[in-house]
C-alpha cells in the first residue's frame, strides 16, 4: 500500500473529529426520511458504522458532510427496500405502529407506514407535515437543499442523479408542498386566493 | 402555456436556487419581466424555499445515539469480517462491484477447466499465515455481525462458526470437518490450534480441545 496506514486510535480520532459535528443534521434528516424516531436512530447507527469502515475511501480535503449523507441515502433505500420485500417487525415499540396489508401495498416502494399526525408532532409545524407528505424522491431533495443547504452538483451525487433531476425534482416538491400548505399559504398570503 | 414558458418552468427551481450560469439567468430574469404567470411561479417557489427553511427546526440528537455510536464503535474495528465488508462494498458501489463479479468469475472459469485448486491453495489465497492457537468462545460469525450492524446477513453456505478471543478479536472458521464438529458446541470455550490468516482473520483448525 502507497500510504502508510494510521493506526486505528488515529483514525478514530480522525473520524469522530470529522463526523460527530453532523450527528443532529444527520439524525434530522434520518428522522425526515423515516419518520419515526426509533427507525432514524437504526438508520444513524448504521450510517456511523458504514461511514467508519469506508473512511479510507474518502478523499481528504473533499466535502466530508456530502459523502457522509450519501451513505445516509443509500443505506436508508437499501434498508427499507429490504423491509418491505420482507416485512417484519418484532421490537415491541414498532407493534403500536401496526397496520394492516392492504395499507402496506398502497404505500410506495420506499416508503414506510406514514402516521401524519405522530409525524406532525415530531416536529410540530404544517410544513413539516406537508413535508413528509411528499414521496421519497421529492422529500430528499428538498431536505436536502433547503434544509441541509447542499448544492444542486452535491445532492446530484448524493442521490445518484443527474442535475437535471435534480431540478426538475425540486421544482415538482415545492409545487406539491404548495398544493399541500395551499391553505396556509393563503393566510400567511405567499399564493393568492383561487384565480 | 406558450412554448418558451415551458422552458422557462425547467429552469425555475435552479433560478431560485441560484444555481444557473449568468446567460442563463439573464434569460430567465427578462422572461419574468414580460411573463406575470411565470414570475407568479418563480415567487411561489421562492416562498416556498424560505418556508422549509425557516420551519426546518431541528429536533437535536438524543445523548444516547452518540454514546450507542461510540459504543459500536469500538464493537465494529474487530468485528467486521472479510464477508461484510464485500457486502458493504456492494451496498455503497453496486456498479464496479457487480463488473468486478463478473470479470472474476470469467476467469475463474478459465482457470478452473485447467486446474481445481485443492484445499491447501484455497487456504493460501487468505494471505499470509503463522501457525499458532487461539482461545475463546465458540460463535455464529453470521449472527454476531447480525448483533453489531443490525442488518441480517447470512453467507450463501449458511452461518459460519466463528471463535471471539478475549480481547475482542472474532476469528472465522475455514470450513472443514473440524470446524464442523466444533459448530454443535456453540457457546463453550475452545482452544485451537492451527494456521493464523491474520489479514483476513480466518482460522484453519488443526486441532481443538474444549475447555
Amino acid at each position: 500500500m502507497a500510504r502508510k496506514k494510521p493506526s486505528p486510535e488515529e483514525r478514530r480520532r480522525k473520524f469522530e473529529a470529522l463526523a460527530f459535528p453532523h450527528v443532529d443534521a444527520l439524525y434530522g434528516t434520518a428522522l425526515r426520511m423515516t419518520r419515526r424516531p426509533l427507525d432514524a436512530e437504526d438508520l444513524l447507527q448504521d450510517v456511523y458504522l458504514r461511514a467508519y469502515r469506508f473512511f479510507d475511501k474518502f478523499e481528504e480535503g473533499t466535502n466530508f458532510k456530502a459523502w457522509i449523507f450519501k451513505i445516509l441515502t443509500n443505506t436508508f433505500i437499501n434498508r427499507y427496500r429490504k423491509k418491505v420485500r420482507e416485512p417484519q417487525q418484532t421490537e415491541f415499540e414498532r407493534v403500536e405502529y401496526f397496520y394492516t396489508e392492504a395499507e402496506k401495498e398502497r404505500d410506495d416502494k420506499y416508503e414506510t407506514h406514514y402516521d401524519e399526525q405522530r409525524y406532525a408532532g415530531l416536529f410540530g409545524d404544517e410544513v413539516n407535515a406537508a413535508l413528509g407528505k411528499l414521496s421519497y424522491d421529492f422529500r430528499a431533495v428538498v431536505i436536502l437543499c433547503d434544509i441541509e443547504g447542499f448544492s444542486y452538483k452535491e445532492i446530484a451525487r448524493i442521490i445518484g442523479a443527474p442535475i437535471g433531476t435534480v431540478m426538475s425534482r425540486l421544482s415538482r416538491a415545492r409545487q406539491q408542498l404548495q398544493n399541500y400548505l395551499r391553505d396556509y399559504a393563503q393566510r400567511q398570503g405567499i399564493v393568492k386566493k383561487s384565480r | 402555456m406558450t412554448s418558451p414558458c415551458k422552458q422557462i418552468q425547467e429552469q425555475i427551481a435552479g433560478y431560485v436556487d441560484r444555481e444557473l450560469d449568468t446567460p442563463q439567468v439573464n434569460v430567465v430574469s427578462r422572461h419574468l419581466q414580460d411573463c406575470p404567470g411565470c414570475a407568479e411561479e418563480a415567487n411561489a417557489q421562492q416562498k416556498m424555499k424560505d418556508l422549509v427553511r425557516d420551519n426546518a427546526r431541528s429536533i437535536p440528537a438524543p445523548a444516547r445515539v452518540r454514546a450507542e455510536i461510540r459504543r459500536r464503535l469500538d464493537q465494529a474495528i474487530f468485528g467486521f469480517g472479510f464477508w461484510e465488508q464485500i457486502r458493504q462494498l456492494f451496498l455503497l458501489q453496486p456498479a464496479p462491484a457487480i463488473a468486478a463479479v463478473v470479470v472474476l468469475m470469467l476467469l475463474s472459469g478459465l482457470t478452473a477447466s485447467f486446474v481445481l485448486p485443492t484445499q491447501s491453495q484455497r487456504a493460501s489465497s487468505y494471505g499470509r499465515f503463522v501457525a499458532g492457537s487461539i482461545e475463546g468462545e465458540i460463535i455464529c460469525v453470521d449472527c454476531n455481525l447480525l448483533e453489531i450492524v443490525a442488518t441480517p446477513y447470512i453467507h450463501d453456505a449458511g452461518h459460519r462458526v466463528g471463535v471471539r478471543c478475549q480481547d475482542g478479536h472474532v476469528w472465522s472458521l475455514l470450513r472443514s470437518e473440524k470446524s464442523q464438529a466444533l459448530s454443535a458446541n456453540m457457546r463453550r470455550r475452545v482452544r485451537i490450534v492451527g494456521r493464523l490468516f491474520e489479514q483476513m482473520q480466518y482460522v484453519e483448525v488443526k486441532e481443538f480441545s474444549l475447555i
